[in-house]
């Protein structure tokens, strides 16, 4: 450990590997200076090891009922959440559902932001027509308010948590192909990338080697930013019964289930909204601290 | 036959409806191995023609032929290892988030001439006086002196014949343009290069190159031999306002 931080630091690195992993530990250690994106990263790898986990920590099945146990306040003993409604042990369902959030929001990652990337990209660098048509069916994307055109698509496909996530994902890309267009006209009459097209480069190349890495932090700060509104659109869905189906223990179901007993009951709905509360501030509060350590203008001071 | 070849340039850009002539049926020829300067005040059109040579910019009229062949348009990969540029301003000819190994490495990769990329790599930095160590350092880790280095031995990765200089020094301060302007003679001597060089400075001009030619307003002036212009005898009004601008510092040098 001793060795390897100097061999980290050294400002004449011998490899490419060691560049890299040097340039990585920088930014570890300016990301580390921020102690609300620490609190931030905290909470997104809780979730991460609380859904890895759940059936190691949950005290109690997340679907069996056991009506003699229902409506339990927080702090019973066995139950210090709670029960709901079907004696089903709250904190128990929460820690499932953390597995629920965790895949709808590891899927929309992996699918809204990638297309967006590459339209804009690909719209920014050849402008002209490509450009006006790529952008024109982004707008249209853009004019629907996001939950509608979610709903829209739910009402379409049927409900279900892979349709949630299809809409949630058909509807968030729109900003991300706006962001990284505004980002490649940026660049693309910078120099760097004049030189590199001289020397034959493909479009593809530039595009993929040149573009891509300079609209990627803005993206990715973009992306953390919106998990917390992937998370309430996903709980919107099941909130109103079109995403995740009962009893699988989606934090909006729960919450929309304890709707019914809010003023006798409070914990039952109280209990998923601070969860998704918890989650949406990390996710915000990672994002945060990404935008200082990754964006371009910053780096390097 | 000259190795370059412009016949009555003429480059016309057209923003907002209204037409800008940047070049007017400019004629001029560079031979093999020789330094040609363009010189000018700024807006006076020679970096648009080096910019036209690369397809940077648009040719409204007349030819550029390289070793007696006209350009093809896209310019394609047999014209980029034939002839590069290195651009004024070190600070925006290098991508911020490519290390320097990863600038040198990308024109042997688009060629294909990736084997034992290594040692070549490391043979650039030496060629331009830069020490090895400096291999993967990012260009904020470097100085203008030296991010201009890096551009020119990236414009010299395929071995071009041909370099185009567009003020390849007026963004670095006194001392450093002396260095650079050594390596690039050096280099050109080295290698039997040919430079084709802008600059608003007679006096780097007068340093570099064998011939110049006077642009004003988009349009040749006067074309001087070195002879000439260290005699000044200039016909021209013009080039002998421009020359009695910078000859303090030219007979200092």
């Amino acid at each position: 450990m001793t060795a390897l931080i100097p061999w980290l630091l050294d400002p004449n690195p011998k490899s490419r590997l060691q560049s890299r992993a040097g340039q990585t530990f920088l930014s570890w250690l300016r990301f580390r200076r921020n102690p609300l994106a620490m609190i931030g990263l905290g909470i997104s790898l809780a979730l991460i090891l609380m859904s890895i986990f759940a059936p190691l920590l949950a005290p109690y099945d997340p679907i069996v009922q056991s009506l003699p146990d229902r409506l339990l306040p927080p702090l019973t003993p066995g139950h210090w959440m709670g029960t709901d409604d079907f004696g089903r042990d709250i904190f128990s369902r929460i820690l499932y559902g953390s597995r629920i959030t965790l895949y709808i929001v590891l899927l929309v990652i992996l699918t809204a932001p990638v297309v967006g990337l590459i339209i804009g990209t690909v719209a920014g660098y050849f402008g002209g027509w490509v450009d006006a048509i790529l952008m024109r069916i982004t707008d249209i994307f853009l004019a629907f308010p996001k939950l509608i055109l979610a709903l829209a698509l739910v009402a379409v496909l049927g409900p279900g948590m892979v349709n949630a996530v299809l809409a949630i994902a058909v509807t968030s890309w729109p900003p991300y192909a706006r962001v990284a267009r505004a980002e490649t006209l940026t660049v693309r009459n910078s120099d760097y990338i004049a030189a590199t097209r001289l020397q034959g480069a493909s479009a593809l190349r530039l595009i993929w080697g040149h573009v891509m890495p300079m609209c990627l932090p803005s993206v990715i700060i973009r992306v953390t930013l919106d998990m917390a509104g992937v998370i309430l659109t996903a709980a919107g869905l099941g909130f109103l019964g079109l995403g995740v189906q009962p009893p699988l223990p989606e934090w909006g179901l729960m919450i929309s289930a304890g709707r019914k007993f809010l003023f006798e009951q409070w914990w039952v709905a109280t209990m998923p909204g601070l969860a998704i509360f918890i989650v949406s501030l990390g996710f915000n509060l990672l994002g945060d601290g990404l935008r200082d350590v990754l964006d371009p203008r910053s780096a390097g001071k | 036959m000259a190795l370059i070849e412009i016949e009555n340039l003429s480059v016309i850009f057209t923003t907002a409806g209204r037409k800008v002539r940047a070049v007017q049926e400019v004629s001029f020829k560079v031979e093999a191995k020789q330094s040609f300067g363009l010189v000018g005040e700024s807006g006076s059109g020679k970096s648009t023609i080096l910019r036209a040579i690369c397809g940077m910019a648009p040719i409204t009229g007349g030819q550029i032929r390289i070793d007696g062949a006209p350009l093809p348009t896209p310019r394609g990969r047999a014209f980029a290892a034939q002839v590069q540029m290195v651009f004024q301003d070190p600070y925006a000819s290098l991508h911020p988030r490519h290390t320097v190994d990863r600038v040198l490495s990308e024109p042997l990769a688009i060629h294909g001439q990736g084997r034992d990329s290594d040692a070549k790599i490391e043979q650039a930095l030496v060629d331009v006086g830069l020490p090895p160590a400096f291999r993967f350092r990012y260009p904020h880790q470097l100085s203008g002196g030296q991010r201009q280095r890096v551009a020119i031995a990236r414009a010299l990765m395929l071995q071009p014949q041909i370099l185009l200089l567009d003020e390849p020094t007026s963004a670095l301060d006194a001392s450093v343009q002396a260095e650079t302007l050594n390596l690039l003679s050096r280099l050109r001597a080295e290698r039997g290069l040919t430079f084709l060089m802008v600059s608003h400075d007679l006096a780097v001009i007068d340093h570099m190159c064998d011939r110049v030619l006077v642009m004003q307003n988009g349009q040749a002036v006067e074309e001087l031999s070195r002879e000439a212009l260290a005699s000044a005898a200039m016909i021209t009004p013009y080039a002998r306002a421009l020359f009695a601008a910078s000859a303090d510092r030219m007979l200092e040098g």
